[in-house]
């Protein structure tokens, strides 16, 4: 009763509105081998930028290809390679986090310095230098964007296990004679997720934008394959001819980031209506 | 008692920027010596060359030496000003760079002011309409452009603008201040809106707050006028997390204002960055990179010094920024 009761505070109008938006995009990246008309990929020099009509939902582009089609596959690899980068940046952050937050001492120290250095890089920048060392493409930009991720992910979760610590049960089962893994992981991890996944949403709405970037700029994804990034770099010769058309990878980045943004502050707004939320740039140098 | 505390925290601060370029430096000369693309290779851009060119040239560009010494030449070069000889066109790499942040700079400057002028106003009114339509509209607004990256909002204002003034010109050299002014303006509206819309946004968390506090309940029972209670004691405290937050946008544009760039083809710092990745020019890359992080920790360090000196809390035992 009481669960449902939260429940139904949790799913505000614009937080419903953006759970249904997140799903369909999912459902979307999913499935887009099954719903795309064309082969995203399938040039036809007959019918090169052909304008939106039933068949072509948004046109062709210079080389005949669907952009409805390219949009949906486009969508797959946007959103994957966000997940990729988050749950990168995860991997790593959050053991080195709670292993820095629960020993402190040096192993705390060399954690707090390391992540000095990398969050002294503008975000893009690191990632930029990364790629030019493991080479250009969707995969190493990925790993790119994740490692950079990795000091705030890894610094968020030092300070929830910095509070955790000290707290009755970790003491109780430390005099039990508890193996620490376990009480990391499975004690004092559990109670830091409420707080780390308002975050780690937040962040998989600035790994699109920061992935579209390096697309964009042409050191993400590389042709023929596409996402809304490189998508937008092709299309910007049609700007002026078919601006709909061209501007539609945007405008799916922008909506599925403010859905993003929407659910984030709603998860901040549900777990503790008193905290207020972490800003990421605040967090990078916190 | 406080300025002592303070001047060893601006002391911590100072050695902490010192110690992380230096750290900064190592990271970026030890990454670039780990791809297997082989310098030389470069230097010669295809060409066959004998092998006394080889040689030749890999004592001329000091890669025969080893690779602490390749180090401390660089590090020391960069101390000295000089930033090196890049491998494509075998220029010192200061010409290549001075150029672009001719463009780059006025860039990021106009960009800061007009983020400047317009974040601060609407923040207050947000937070003093707070629930207002107002409110709404604007806090929708800024939700949306903190969402859309800055290239896509470059894209909008080009189809936007090309239908509706032909007359601006989005591609093209200029010179001269007014010629600037003409070409950049739009550019720098493009990347400041993504910033306007983070530093509202804090503000007006921050105002919310603080006009909720005792201290404000205090200053307007004891009949100090509302304007002077917002603007003069209010908003001082909003402006600190103001102040670190855009210190960390505006630090980030040196390089991050590339993809505005590009979609107004501008030939700025990022730009050449990309080029040098892209053509394996290290001496570029780094002496870039190098740059960038200088400029983005001398911008945040000095913001966290100004806020030290005149916040009383920092440096204090238990006292901290939220």
């Amino acid at each position: 009763m009481t669960d449902r009761k939260k429940l139904s505070g949790f799913f505000t109008p614009a937080v419903t509105v953006s759970c249904v938006i997140l799903l369909i995009v999912a459902l979307t990246a999913v499935f887009a081998p099954l719903i795309a008309p064309y082969d995203p990929l399938e040039t036809d020099l007959g019918s090169t930028l052909l304008p939106p009509s039933p068949s072509h939902l948004l046109g062709t582009d210079q080389n005949g290809r669907d952009i409805f089609s390219r949009m949906l596959f486009g969508g797959r690899t946007t959103i994957l390679g966000a997940f990729g980068i988050v749950l990168f940046s995860m991997a790593v952050g959050i053991p080195s986090g709670l292993i820095a937050g629960y020993f402190g001492g040096i192993a705390d120290r060399i954690l707090m310095r390391v992540t000095d250095v990398i969050v002294s890089f503008p975000t893009l920048l690191l990632a930029f230098v990364f790629v030019g060392v493991l080479g250009r493409g969707l995969r190493n930009s990925v790993l790119a964007i994740g490692i950079v991720y990795i000091p705030m992910t890894a610094r968020l979760t030092r300070s929830l296990c910095l509070g955790e610590k000290n707290r009755g049960y970790v003491e109780a089962l430390r005099s039990q004679g508890c193996p620490v893994p376990r009480i990391l992981f499975l004690q004092i991890l559990p109670n830091c997720i409420p707080t780390l996944s308002s975050q780690l949403t937040l962040d998989i709405g600035y790994a699109i934008i920061d992935l579209a970037s390096m697309s964009f700029i042409g050191l993400g994804v590389q042709l023929p394959d596409c996402d809304w990034g490189a998508m937008l770099e092709e299309s910007r010769s049609l700007i002026f001819t078919r601006p709909v058309s061209a501007l539609a990878p945007g405008f799916a980045i922008a909506i599925t980031v403010i859905a993003i943004n929407i659910l984030s502050d709603g998860v901040q707004r549900y777990l503790d209506p008193t905290r207020r939320k972490l800003k990421r740039s605040v967090l990078r140098h916190g | 008692m406080k300025r002592k505390g303070t001047a060893a925290y601006i002391a911590k601060k100072l050695f902490g920027f010192v110690l992380t370029l230096f750290l900064v430096s190592l990271l970026i000369f030890w990454l670039e010596h780990l791809s297997n693309v082989d310098p030389v290779a470069v230097i010669l851009g295809g060409k066959r060359a004998s092998a006394e060119t080889v040689a030749a040239l890999r004592e001329k560009f000091g890669i025969d030496r080893p690779l602490w010494q390749q180090y401390a030449d660089w590090i020391l070069g960069m101390l000295r000003g000089d930033l090196g000889i890049d491998f494509r066109y075998q220029q010192p790499v200061w010409t290549l760079i001075a150029p672009r942040l001719g463009v780059t700079l006025p860039l990021i400057a106009m960009a800061s002011l007009i983020t400047l002028a317009v974040s601060i106003p609407v923040g207050v009114l947000c937070a003093l309409k707070q629930g207002s339509a107002a409110d709404t509209g604007l806090s929708a607004f800024c939700l949306a452009a903190v969402s859309c990256p800055g290239f896509f909002v470059s894209m909008i204002a080009i189809a936007v603008l090309s239908k509706t003034a032909p007359s601006i010109r989005f591609t093209g050299s200029f010179s001269g201040i007014s010629g600037a002014f003409e070409r950049l303006f739009i550019p720098a509206v493009c990347i400041a809106l993504g910033m306007i819309a983070l530093g509202a946004r804090v503000i007006r968390s921050k105002m919310i707050t603080e006009l909720d506090s005792d201290y404000v309940l205090f200053a307007r029972a004891g009949g100090i006028p509302e304007r002077k209670v917002v603007f003069g004691k209010a908003l001082k405290s909003c402006i600190i997390p103001y102040a670190s937050v855009m210190s960390i946008q505006i630090g980030s544009l040196l390089v991050g204002a590339v993809t505005v760039e590009e979609v107004f083809s501008l030939q700025g710092v990022g730009s050449l960055l990309i080029s040098s990745i892209q053509g394996s020019n290290y001496p570029v890359t780094q002496a870039i990179t190098m740059l960038t992080v200088f400029f983005f920790l001398l911008l945040t360090t000095a913001v966290d010094i100004v806020i030290a000196a005149v916040d009383p809390r920092v440096g204090k035992e238990g006292g901290s920024l939220d």
